[in-house]
């Protein structure tokens, strides 16, 4: 009997390990699917992550993406890479995808993230494809318990991208709100689906908290200008509102691990007096 | 007759007087009438009276100031390139200020030194307009004029594209648009500050070039028989033209036509001489921008529609009759 099982145990490994072997080398093409390898991969395993995330503006994993090659996310770099799994956004980059599924590469396309769910299951899913699954767990359990009720005094808030973008529901913002324990007023905008808020709207909203892009971007575009106003700034100083916290708008913009850094900065900026 | 440009010009202050408080009036949030009124009895410093001093007001002053410079530098160019085609957007100059502007902006020099973008946009005025000038000199045909002034706008705007799509910052390239087509969309106080001196002094120029502007309607040298000192005449058009065009435009981006609407509508009215011609233009420069950009505010959509847009509606088909009537005039 006892020889039996460790027969079936022994049968199940041999035949799980061809399927369960992790992959020796892989690539990603896409800034969120090179968040995730880079969190949960061993840097080992890391054949290849897209140029942008060597930029701290775009990604919060700069340092460790600048220890790795990058790519430009071209079928061409790939094949010259010849990675084991590549990693690759769904809906994005189609063409690329469909060109090295042609040529027999092993493409997961990974689906963006907008709730929390979906960001613990494209943690899961990642790292069941590179074989990592206890440390997409642990990763996805301290995500997990980011969640808490919101609390009756919860403060106004609202997210303020360059150019007075406010992200929607198709992205992570309404979620890290949520996360920090903020009342999203974007519906109270006209814009429960995202889009752009007009100054004069802004000026004359009673929302507690602008949460707004932190300046990492290099150089300096018209887009700056709107959240820097000086309406929205005497809308501040008059009313004592509209307090802003800057937020790196690459710590939430993919549902990774970085996610948790977002909300905990947001907590603790809102919780100071 | 000579009364009649005084009640012109009286009629289009009246206008301009109008436009102005309904521009206070007019905005994204919906403010009643009764409520801004309100507000500036009350003196205190409510949301009310920040939407009206630190939004509208400034959009309100750079609408007037730009359309007044535009307005004044179309007629003036029509007096020094003795062409009625002539205007700061069709001869290239508009669109070598936001170049100017452009690369002062986002090489990040304004950011450390906030003059360096009128500057810029001047810089970029000066040499559009000495371009045109060598471009046509000795060829007084509208032909030359204006195949000169698309290569320089094709070429400037080209540049301005370029120098987006290059930008570090990757919201940049979504900035083309405000840059070709222009906008005083959440422009502020300091935007007025930056610009506003600058097309007063060109404006002051210009209005003090016209009366001999009107002696080179006569020709170089009829001119000079008559004591005008020619090259410094062309000297100081050249340099009010940039000073009433470049900072506008590097603070609201290429605005097109006003220049040449604006002359055209009202030559049948004050008459074509300069002396009478450039301060009504000024007027009807601010009067035209003012009540584009209104329009602007009214059209229902999400975000704004650009103010070089509502300008090029009205002033391409306007540019096309000049055109055909010219040839028939030719003809």
């Amino acid at each position: 009997m006892r020889a039996a099982v460790w027969l079936l145990v022994l049968a199940g490994a041999f035949t799980a390990a061809p399927t369960a072997a992790a992959p020796a080398r892989v690539a990603s093409i896409n800034l969120c699917t090179d968040a995730l390898l880079l969190e949960l991969a061993d840097p080992a395993q890391i054949a290849s992550v897209t140029r942008l995330s060597r930029d701290p503006a775009l990604s919060v994993h700069a340092a460790r993406a600048r220890k790795v090659p990058a790519n430009r996310g071209s079928a061409e770099e790939l094949i010259a890479l010849d990675p084991d799994l590549v990693l690759a956004g769904a809906g994005s980059a189609t063409a690329t995808v469909a060109l090295l599924r042609r040529l027999g590469y092993r493409v997961a396309a990974i689906e963006p993230a907008a709730t929390l769910p979906d960001v613990l299951r494209s943690v899961r899913e990642v790292g069941a494809l590179l074989g990592q699954e206890a440390r997409a767990a642990a990763l996805a359990g301290t995500l997990a318990a980011l969640t808490g009720p919101l609390s009756v005094t919860a403060l106004d808030a609202l997210i303020l991208q360059p150019g007075g973008y406010v992200p929607g529901p198709d992205t992570l913002g309404p979620t890290l709100l949520a996360l920090a324990g903020l009342r999203n007023r974007a519906p109270d905008l006209g814009l429960a689906a995202g889009g752009f808020a007009n100054l004069e709207s802004l000026v004359l909203m009673q929302a507690a908290v602008i949460v707004r892009s932190a300046d990492a971007m290099h150089g300096r575009a018209l887009a700056d200008d709107f959240i820097r106003h000086p309406a929205l700034r005497a809308a501040r100083l008059t009313h004592g509102k509209l307090r802003p916290v800057a937020v790196n708008d690459a710590a939430w913009a993919c549902g990774s691990g970085a996610l948790r850094a977002a909300v905990m900065t947001l907590r603790s900026a809102v919780s100071a007096p | 007759m000579s009364l009649r440009p005084a009640r012109i010009a009286l009629l289009q202050a009246g206008l301009l007087g109008i436009a102005f408080i309904a521009s206070l009036a007019i905005g994204a949030a919906d403010i009643p009438v009764r409520v801004l009124i309100a507000s500036f009895g009350s003196g205190a410093d409510t949301d009310v009276l920040l939407i009206l001093r630190e939004i509208r007001l400034p959009r309100t002053l750079l609408a007037l100031a730009i359309g007044a410079g535009l307005g004044a530098s179309g007629a003036a160019l029509q007096a020094l390139l003795r062409n009625p085609l002539a205007e700061p957007g069709l001869v290239g100059i508009s669109a070598t200020s936001a170049l100017g502007a452009v690369l002062a902006f986002y090489s990040g020099l304004s950011a450390r030194f906030a003059l360096a973008l009128p500057l810029g946009g001047l810089v970029g005025a000066l040499a559009g307009t000495l371009l045109i000038l060598r471009l046509t000199r000795g060829s007084a045909g509208s032909l030359t004029m204006i195949l000169a002034g698309v290569i320089l706008t094709t070429f400037a705007s080209a540049g301005t594209s370029l120098v987006l799509s290059l930008a570090p910052n990757p919201y940049a390239a979504y900035e083309i648009l405000f840059w070709l087509m222009g906008s005083l969309a959440d422009r502020s106080l300091d935007h007025v500050l930056l610009a506003v001196p600058f097309i007063a002094v060109g404006l002051t120029l210009l209005l003090r070039t016209a009366r001999e502007l009107e002696a080179l309607a006569l020709g170089d040298d009829t001119a000079r028989s008559l004591g005008v000192n020619v090259a410094r005449l062309r000297l100081r058009a050249i340099a009010g033209t940039a000073l009433a065009v470049g900072p506008g435009v590097a603070v609201a981006g290429f605005i097109g036509f006003v220049g040449l609407l604006v002359p055209h509508a009202l030559r049948p009215l004050v008459g074509a001489r300069p002396r009478l011609l450039l301060p009504q233009s000024a007027l009807g420069g601010a009067l035209l921008t003012l009540l584009a950009d209104i329009g602007c505010r009214l059209v229902p959509m999400v975000g704004e529609l650009k103010l070089g847009i509502v300008t090029a509606l009205l002033g391409a088909p306007f540019f096309l009759y000049l055109l055909t009537r010219e040839r028939r005039l030719q003809a």
